[in-house]
């Protein structure tokens, strides 16, 4: 951050100078080379060489940490550099960093919400130092996220809770969890909810890895057995847990969207090449797939870009991010899809890093209609909220 | 679902200026028949929209003709102003010969038979010229011929879509070795480009008209006692049908924003164009057949207007490249190490 303290207002500014300077700095630093090996890794290996990632570059100019307010620990900018940001890693073979998903989804909300908790800890996040977990899915609350039971009973300057969480992603290694948990009845739905923000290391909580498919442990299941909770780790107020729900899944939606868009570019490209690579002939109907497969990816970024626009223009994005969401996992399962077919016998058989690496990928890709509201939630939106349609009956 | 709801601001016409000439073109639409748009065009002031901004301009008139379901030679016109003021002469009326749509695009008149075949969007007016273009290695020329020659050799393109006012132009004849004036080199991969272009957007205009009579249909239509709109299966097609609209008109937004902005060289536009055409292609056959299910058999008869949507829609994405040729030679360019250009950016 120190020898160009002048060029960072400039970067904060106007994304363009940022994106350039950050092209030539991805391009040239010889000390990144590390952090592009490629190939399969575990989750653990994974987030722990990607927060290293994020520690180098913030310490190396600060690069990662335009697009986040000053009072945060960032250096300035809107969600256009971070989007850049996440553009011009892959654009360099660099992976975007695992945790940059969760501060995406959760960053935000805090910041807006609880300023005083973003203070406190998100310069840590930013930089890799720690990583958080959200923790809103129950065994009993899926798609119907109201549901929820997970209980905070609050008692003086605290909160007692008490439950179970499922499908935390990152939850295994994060130090910090973002919890939706219920501080009304359950008859209550979305009204009696409240966002609680919880270190790990509290007693009483306990963690479970889940592996997917894969064998990596990409999850986690989390208990909370009367964990006490400071009151002032109310993320908003009581009661405005769905509000601030709300609020988060826009940039849940939108910057994930642009993410994957950022990272499949990169992966077509190298699709490309290791089928280069294979003998004989591509199967049938290779050629038109492969290119209605980077048709898509193009179309993903550019609705995506639009929309991560518009939120650094400060517009609210509504039921609308459905289409990004829903494009994004026809992208991505597009896309993993062809590689699967593509690479064909090698997909199951090789022992090759890279193909091991597309493996993984294909069974995570897989998530893109589930994590997040399901493919099926999202065309429920769009019919109720955008095409305006006779509603379903019963719900 | 208005026209254009997703676009992001361009810079030329304010959003105001654009809904009141949407409103304007959606009404000359619905009062002037194909013959006579030219005419109604240029009373609009529609050449003075064009010159303020060319893209927008371009995106708005063709979208309301796919809307309209016009049928009409303004692509025609559209892509001969392309070439330059005044070309090949002032004040002269001409219609272009678009490649057909077995050949080549990209390099009309190459084909091994020397034969000439291509399309007409419209019957050219006696004593008018028709320009055909030819190529000789990368170099495209077109020849202008009298209309009356090409009139001779040309039929009704009526086949699938009844109520267009094509004609196929096809024969084994060489051009009369006398032409009215001589041939002229074009930029024919700018005008490809900026026909694709215009045509993804009439696509998706008729996408949207297709769309809105299949929402309408389903909020009214009742099948056991209730909207037939109401069921999760036609409400879920609908939305998809909604997403492959919604993201072609983003696409293509991005792909105008770069074929006339200097500053973003990433992607060439003739590349960009290509993929457009290739989305809003495939944007209308997935509209197509959602949209002829949720009608029930009123979809596929002449009782609903439905069907004219399917066939002008095939007819266009069959025009200067259907998405399943440019989504092939797009996969072979990549598979040949093509970079994946980025296309849209933040
Ligand atoms: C890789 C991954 C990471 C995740 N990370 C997190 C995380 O970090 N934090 C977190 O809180 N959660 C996380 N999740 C959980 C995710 O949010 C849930 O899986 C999701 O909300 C769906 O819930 P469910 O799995 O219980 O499925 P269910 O809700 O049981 O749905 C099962 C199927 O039924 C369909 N269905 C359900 N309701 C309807 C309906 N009304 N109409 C039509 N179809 C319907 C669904 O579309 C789906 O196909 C993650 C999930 C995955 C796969």
């Amino acid at each position: 951050m120190s020898e160009n303290g002048a060029e960072n207002t400039a970067y904060a500014t106007d994304p363009d100078e940022y994106r350039h300077a950050l092209r030539r700095h991805l391009a040239t630093a010889p000390s990144l080379a590390r952090f592009r090996e490629r190939g399969h890794k575990s989750t653990e290996e994974r987030i722990t060489s990607d927060a290293r990632l994020m520690s180098h570059l913030a310490a190396e100019g600060g690069w990662n940490l335009y697009g986040w307010p000053t009072e945060i620990g960032g250096l300035g900018g809107d969600e256009r550099h971070r989007g850049v940001l996440y553009d011009e890693l892959s654009r360099s073979g660099l992976p975007v960093p695992e945790p940059h998903l969760l501060i995406e989804t959760l960053v935000p909300a805090v910041t807006k919400f609880s300023p005083h908790l973003a203070r406190r800890h998100a310069a840590a996040f930013l930089r890799g130092e720690e990583w958080w977990g959200q923790c809103f899915s129950e065994p009993e609350a899926g798609s119907d996220l109201a549901a929820l039971r997970t209980k905070a009973t609050r008692q003086a300057d605290h909160y007692v809770l008490s439950g179970q969480k499922l499908w935390t992603s990152h939850g295994a290694t994060a130090t910090r969890l973002v919890c939706l948990v219920r501080t009304g009845t359950t008859e209550s739905r979305h009204r009696g909810l409240s966002m609680l923000m919880v270190d790990v290391d509290s007693p009483g909580v306990s963690v479970r890895p889940i592996a997917l498919a894969s064998g990596d442990n990409e999850l986690a299941e989390i208990f909370f057995d009367d964990v006490i909770v400071p009151a002032d780790q109310l993320v908003g107020t009581e009661g405005q847990g769905w509000a601030v729900a709300m609020f988060l899944l826009q940039y849940e939606r939108a910057m994930y969207a642009w993410q994957t868009a950022s990272v499949a570019l990169r992966r077509i490209t190298e699709l490309r090449r290791l089928v280069g690579e294979l003998p004989g002939p591509l199967p049938d109907g290779a050629r038109r797939r492969f290119g209605a497969c980077y048709v898509d990816i193009i179309t993903l970024r550019a609705r995506s870009s639009q929309t991560v626009r518009r939120l650094a223009a400060g517009d609210t994005v509504g039921p609308e991010a459905s289409v990004d969401k829903i494009l994004l996992a026809s992208a991505e399962q597009g896309l993993h899809d062809l590689a699967r077919d593509l690479l064909g016998s090698d997909f199951l058989l090789s022992d090759s890093a890279a193909v091991r690496a597309w493996r993984a990928d294909w069974w995570y890709s897989r998530s893109a209609t589930i994590l997040g509201g399901s493919a099926e939630v999202q065309r429920t939106i769009l019919a109720d909220h955008v095409l305006e349609l006779p509603k379903e009956m019963a719900r | 679902m208005t026209p254009g709801s997703s676009t992001t601001s361009a810079p030329g016409l304010d959003p105001e200026l654009r809904s009141s000439l949407q409103t304007s073109l959606r009404e000359l639409f619905a009062a002037t028949p194909g013959g006579e748009l030219t005419a109604a065009l240029d009373q609009l002031g529609w050449p003075e929209v064009e010159a303020e901004d060319p893209a927008t301009a371009a995106r708005m008139l063709f979208h309301a003709h796919g809307a309209a379901l016009a049928s009409s030679a303004v692509l025609s016109d559209s892509i001969i102003r392309s070439f330059g003021p005044d070309f090949p002469v002032a004040g002269q009326r001409m219609s272009l010969l678009f490649p057909h749509p077995s050949d080549d695009g990209a390099r009309p008149g190459s084909q091994a038979a020397p034969r000439l075949r291509g399309i007409l969007l419209d019957t050219p007016p006696h004593g008018t010229l028709v320009l055909v273009p030819t190529c000789r290695g990368d170099r495209v020329m077109v020849h202008p011929v009298d209309s009356a020659w090409v009139l001779e050799r040309s039929r009704p393109a009526s086949g699938f879509d009844a109520s267009s006012t094509w004609l196929v132009v096809d024969t084994n004849d060489p051009l009369p070795e006398s032409q009215p004036r001589p041939p002229v080199a074009v930029d024919w991969v700018a005008a490809v480009a900026w026909g694709r272009r215009a045509i993804a957007a009439e696509i998706l205009g008729v996408c949207e008209a297709a769309l809105r009579l299949a929402a309408d249909h389903v909020t009214s239509r009742h099948q056991y006692g209730r909207a037939i709109g109401s069921f999760q299966a036609v409400r879920h097609r609908l939305s998809e049908a909604h997403v492959a609209v919604e993201s072609a008109t983003s696409l293509l937004d991005a792909v105008w924003g770069n074929a006339t902005d200097e500053s973003w060289f990433d992607s060439p536009p003739e590349w960009a164009a290509a993929a457009a055409k290739a989305r809003a292609g495939r944007a209308q056959s997935e509209v197509m057949r959602t949209g002829v299910q949720v009608l029930g058999a009123m979809g596929l008869t002449l009782e609903s207007p439905m069907h004219r949507h399917v066939t002008r829609a095939a007819a266009l994405d069959q025009l200067l490249g259907s998405h399943v040729r440019l989504e092939e030679s797009l996969g072979d360019s990549l598979l040949a190490g093509t970079t994946a250009y980025p296309i849209a950016s933040i």
